[in-house]
């Protein structure tokens, strides 16, 4: 019998149909766009397309002839065989062209993502997550100041001419990589390709490289403390220059000389009109004027504002060197991430020759040794972020007071895309002095010196041809923001350094506390270039810079203070000590220095601890430990008991010594990336301060009143150390044991290189970690995007020990490591990552190990560079 | 012929059934042309191919077209993947798991989530391909067997063979 076609079998057929159009539909949408938090599987996963096909980075470089469109004349990039980059170019802007390309073959993701963050474009690719980054930088204007920045180059300027040569190599890297299927896996997993570049995005870059090395808050929380303590309080404290010993460079005498002039607003503003209401005042009681804003700040990403500048940079004298010709060493410090913020490498055209490091995403080297001069920054922390607290009224929405009248706040208005959600409407409000940045109610008006029209380019430009220590700070002129000094050495003898950027001052007033904003205290005007801080051939034989304060304290401007945001010095302090030991310096000598982990509060606190104890009475353990410490020299390593005790102590300490006085003038907790309150245990905002404090009175005031307690009890500068020795031996014995082996430093404190996706396998470590934040070889917490506890996989600790490591993981330290001997013109240094952002490229982390060691390796040169190179590309157009 | 007609591909299956070629052998080879196809269409990233492959096969009457199709795909995919990544397969599934699972030594999944995923697509276009056969599928009479001295019946073009449908 045949089968009939009945109805029931018709409708079966057609919901079969249905079914499967639906099961195809729907595969076909996850395959195209993806659907929710699933990716366009189709890109990701498709063999010829998707991930799997092998980026070029996913491995070394190899030889070959490449294509770069608008290349002048045919170029060389040469790869030694662990990256290190050499680009040979036969015209200058061809230099520019093959630096991008090479940045982009590299870095695609990282300067893609970092030009997102400037430009306020995070959100559109991450989702919600990256809302309240974009929202701060709109609110900051990174993206108005490059605008205004690129607008005002006029076409024959040569900045504008680097930044358009660089951005037609990282262009021709975009659409080779898209043409052949291999972008980096994140682009296809996060479902986007990138745009073309533009100058613009390298404006941005550079405004947002500022604001990670000078948009600091350090003036709110200080505010508290300030209204906190009776003012002598709090400037015994806080002084201005901290009470340990000081090396500043330019110890004086001074000039001063009139101010430039600087606007009272620096921010370009709103780009028309004003629409909109502004935003009213604050409910009272909600976490005080700034407890809002600093909270945003917390939210942001580590490099969204300065957290660490702990850089160092020395230059020693012919007279003090082997050689006779001097030596300069640099190592700045930043987060540690892989990738690193950093590409090493050689470049050569007819005009410029130099070996040394960049930002992928500018063209230009930030520290480097040309044929005749070399330099090294650290960051000059002087307040540059200044706050301006805006008068408001309930009844006056929208408005503040200002120059005697009620005036109406600009705005302007910005779209933010978000993934998978409709897009945000943000609103910037503008005082007299700059962007509002805050949400509700207390409003802080923000002047900061990265909104200023930056030459910083055609600085680095003029830098990159001088000969001399006079062209090279006549060079920097033009350098406004972030603030740095630039150590130098010579080919012909010279030494020298220059704080430059600019200094802003106002008059009558501490700009390193809030400001009012009502029109009394805006600022007048800059240090003039002249009078800044600067030194050449001084008679020491050395200049040494690390964040200290590098004036004294009768120099005749406001400038840094302890709290606002100089380091106390205890790097230079050891630095300084080196350098002017008698003897010849040579280079190796200078290498072991950058890796050095002397602590030299340690070393001027401990012995009065040790005194302290003297004939007291002590239990076993705290007379075992005693004698241990005696013989301690203050070197923070990781077998190191004593280092672990005094970690632990200095908390201890600084706690017994000031707590009571936090206590007494109730001083609030604070925000969580600003704790005011005082522990005994964890950083503070006032860690730093308070424990230089406590040295310096041990050694000089140890009948300091303060060290007595607010209810009259006397006590002096031994009862402190001496309670908090005794606290700290309890804590530590009852925590791990009266085995001191079991206090080792590196068992309590780790190190991660974080990925800079925040990708916990693509970090290297945990590992233990030895220094501290004074010793010359930093080890700074900022944040641990992996897991604290335990190794992550694929990596080991260094003795294999796979027990967790619970308390103390820094992630910042000496970003690269430089050192240049002019007595031969060799130069030596050592990135911690590798060229390649790829995990999977031996290029990723391969110059940690090295880095860990404190080791260095030549940085080749021209000939012997060239017989180096295992891999080449040439460059045609 | 109607827009839907499958009925050459059904006489296709049958040419080859009739053709002599052992029936343990056709769906190996259709697996093999299976493979070939999506290799090349997967190196130039034609991942809809697989889909379409996937509808031609189903739409087919051949039989254990499921096992050829299934197999053809995933050996068509792996070869694939194993010949983009350039023997770095696991590393960079690995990648991929540590930023989608927070696990990097998930690179396997990954792996297995691509071949899945390239099998959801071959069938789903099976089952379209099926649907669109049954659709258009007439009655159709079981061929009878063959009788002595019974006078030859003109073949009726409509007719279809009978088979048992499994997609």
């Amino acid at each position: 019998m045949k089968p009939r076609l009945t109805k029931r079998r018709i409708s079966l057929r057609i919901a079969d149909c249905l079914g499967a159009v639906l099961a195809l539909g729907l595969i076909v949408v996850l395959s195209a766009t993806g659907l929710g938090p699933v990716p366009a599987l189709a890109a990701v996963l498709t063999p010829g397309t998707g991930v799997w096909h092998l980026s070029p980075d996913a491995g070394t470089a190899t030889s070959g002839t490449l294509t770069l469109p608008g290349l002048q004349q045919p170029g060389t990039v040469a790869f030694e065989p662990d990256g290190a980059t050499h680009i040979t170019a036969a015209t200058d802007q061809d230099l520019f062209r093959m630096t991008g390309y090479v940045d982009a073959r590299f870095r695609l993701v990282q300067m893609d993502l970092e030009r997102r963050q400037a430009e306020s474009k995070l959100a559109a690719v991450i989702g919600q997550n990256g809302l309240s980054s974009d929202e701060f930088e709109d609110n900051l204007g990174v993206m108005r100041t490059a605008d205004r920045d690129w607008t005002q180059m006029g076409p024959n300027d040569p900045a504008r001419i680097a930044l358009e040569s660089y951005s037609q190599g990282v262009n021709a890297a975009i659409d080779q990589l898209k043409a052949a299927h291999q972008l980096p896996t994140e682009f296809k997993l996060l479902g986007y390709t990138p745009a073309p570049w533009t100058p613009l995005d390298s404006l941005g870059i550079q405004v947002l490289m500022t604001q990670t090395l000078s948009y600091s808050d350090s003036a709110l929380p200080a505010s508290y403390l300030a209204k906190a303590f009776p003012a002598n309080v709090f400037n015994a404290l806080y002084p201005v220059v901290a009470d340990n010993p000081q090396t500043p460079y330019d110890p004086g005498p001074y000039k001063k000389l009139p101010l430039s002039p600087l606007p009272v607003m620096v921010d370009p503003g709103p780009s028309g009109p004003s629409g909109g209401a502004a935003p009213g005042p604050q409910a009272a009681g909600s976490g005080g004027p700034f407890g809002q804003l600093i909270s945003r700040v917390a939210a942001l990403p580590v490099n969204a504002q300065h957290y660490i500048g702990n850089s160092n940079a020395w230059a020693i004298s012919g007279s003090k060197t082997a050689s006779g010709q001097p030596i300069l060493a640099g190592d700045p410090h930043l987060q540690l991430t892989l990738p690193s913020d950093w590409y090493q490498l050689e470049a050569t055209s007819p005009s410029y020759h130099f070996t040394g490091v960049q930002l992928p995403g500018i063209p230009l080297p930030i520290i480097a040794k040309t044929n005749s001069i070399s330099w090294s920054v650290t960051s000059s922390e002087h307040p540059v972020t200044l706050y301006y607290v805006e008068k408001t009224s309930a009844s006056r929405p929208g408005q503040y007071y200002y120059n005697g009248s009620w005036r109406t706040m600009r705005t302007e208005n910005y779209t933010i895309d978000v993934k998978g959600k409709h897009p945000v409407n943000y609103q910037v409000a503008f005082a007299a002095q700059g962007p509002v940045m805050q949400d509700q109610g207390y409003t802080a008006a923000v002047w900061w010196a990265g909104s200023l029209p930056s030459d910083d380019i055609d600085s680095m430009l003029k830098v990159m041809v001088s000969t001399s220590f006079i062209q090279f700070k006549d060079a920097l002129k033009g350098w406004l923001a972030p603030a740095l000094n630039f150590v130098y050495a010579d080919n012909k003898g010279n030494i020298g350094v220059i704080d430059a950027g600019i200094a802003p001052q106002v008059p009558g007033h501490n700009i390193s506390l809030p400001l009012p904003g009502d029109g009394s205290a805006d600022v007048a005007g800059s240090i003039p270039y002249a009078a800044l801080p600067t030194a050449y051939n001084p008679p020491d034989g050395y200049i040494a810079s690390a964040n200290n304060r590098e004036v004294g304290a009768s120099y005749p401007y406001e400038f840094s203070t302890s709290y606002n945001f100089a380091d106390a010095g205890y790097r230079a302090q050891e630095i300084v000590e080196q350098l002017s030991k008698p003897g010849q310096q040579t280079p190796q000598m200078q290498q072991q220095l950058q890796a050095s982990l002397t602590d030299s509060l340690a070393q001027g606190l401990v012995p009065q601890v040790i005194k302290a104890m003297e004939g007291q009475p002590m239990t076993a353990e705290q007379r075992q430990f005693l004698s241990l410490l005696s013989s301690w020299n203050g070197w923070m390593g990781t077998n190191s008991p004593q280092a672990f005790f005094f970690q632990k102590y200095l908390g201890v300490a600084t706690y017994a010594a000031f707590g009571p006085w936090f206590k007494y003038y109730k001083v609030p907790d604070g925000w969580p990336q600003a704790p005011l309150a005082l522990k005994p245990t964890g950083e503070n905002f006032s860690s730093s301060i308070l424990a230089s404090d406590l040295e310096a009175w041990a050694q000089t005031d140890p009948d300091n009143p303060l060290f007595s307690l607010p209810d009259g009890t006397s006590r002096d500068a031994a009862d402190v150390l001496r309670t908090a020795y005794t606290e700290t031996i309890s804590m530590l014995t009852k925590s791990y044991g009266t085995d001191f082996a079991n206090w080792d430093y590196g068992k309590h404190n780790s190190r991660i290189f974080p990925s800079l996706l925040s990708v916990p396998g693509f970090n290297y470590g945990p590992i233990e970690a030895d220094g501290d934040s004074r010793t010359i070889s930093p080890a700074v917490p900022i944040l641990a995007p992996g897991p604290a506890e335990g190794p992550t996989e694929g990596t080991t600790l260094v003795n294999n020990n796979k027990t967790s490591v619970p308390t103390g993981v820094v992630t910042a330290g000496a970003s690269f490591r430089f050192v240049v001997n002019w007595g031969t013109g060799a130069t030596t240094g050592v990135l911690p990552g590798g060229d390649s952002e790829n995990p999977i490229s031996p290029w990723y982390s391969n110059g940690i190990t090295q880095w860990l060691k404190g080791e260095q390796q030549p940085l080749l040169e021209g000939p012997a560079a060239e017989k180096a190179a295992t891999i080449k590309w040439r460059f045609t157009s | 012929m109607t827009a839907l007609d499958v009925r050459p591909l059904a006489r296709l299956g049958t040419a080859v059934r009739t053709a002599g070629l052992s029936h343990r052998l056709w769906w190996p080879a259709t697996a093999c042309l299976v493979a070939l196809v999506e290799l090349g269409a997967g190196a130039l990233g034609l991942w809809w191919v697989t889909a379409a492959v996937g509808a031609v096969v189903g739409a087919s009457a051949l039989r254990k077209r499921l096992w050829a199709l299934t197999a053809g795909t995933a050996v068509g995919w792996l070869a694939g993947i194993l010949l983009q990544s350039g023997g770095q397969t696991i590393q960079i599934g690995g990648v991929v798991s540590a930023e989608v699972f927070n696990a990097r030594s998930l690179g396997w999944l990954i792996l297995v989530v691509a071949v899945v995923y390239a099998l959801l697509l071959a069938l789903a276009g099976a089952w379209i391909g099926a649907s669109a056969r049954r659709l258009t599928a007439r009655n159709r009479a079981r061929p009878a067997r063959p009788m002595a001295a019974e006078p030859a019946a003109a073949p009726d073009p409509a007719a279809e063979p009978e088979e048992a449908s499994n997609v």
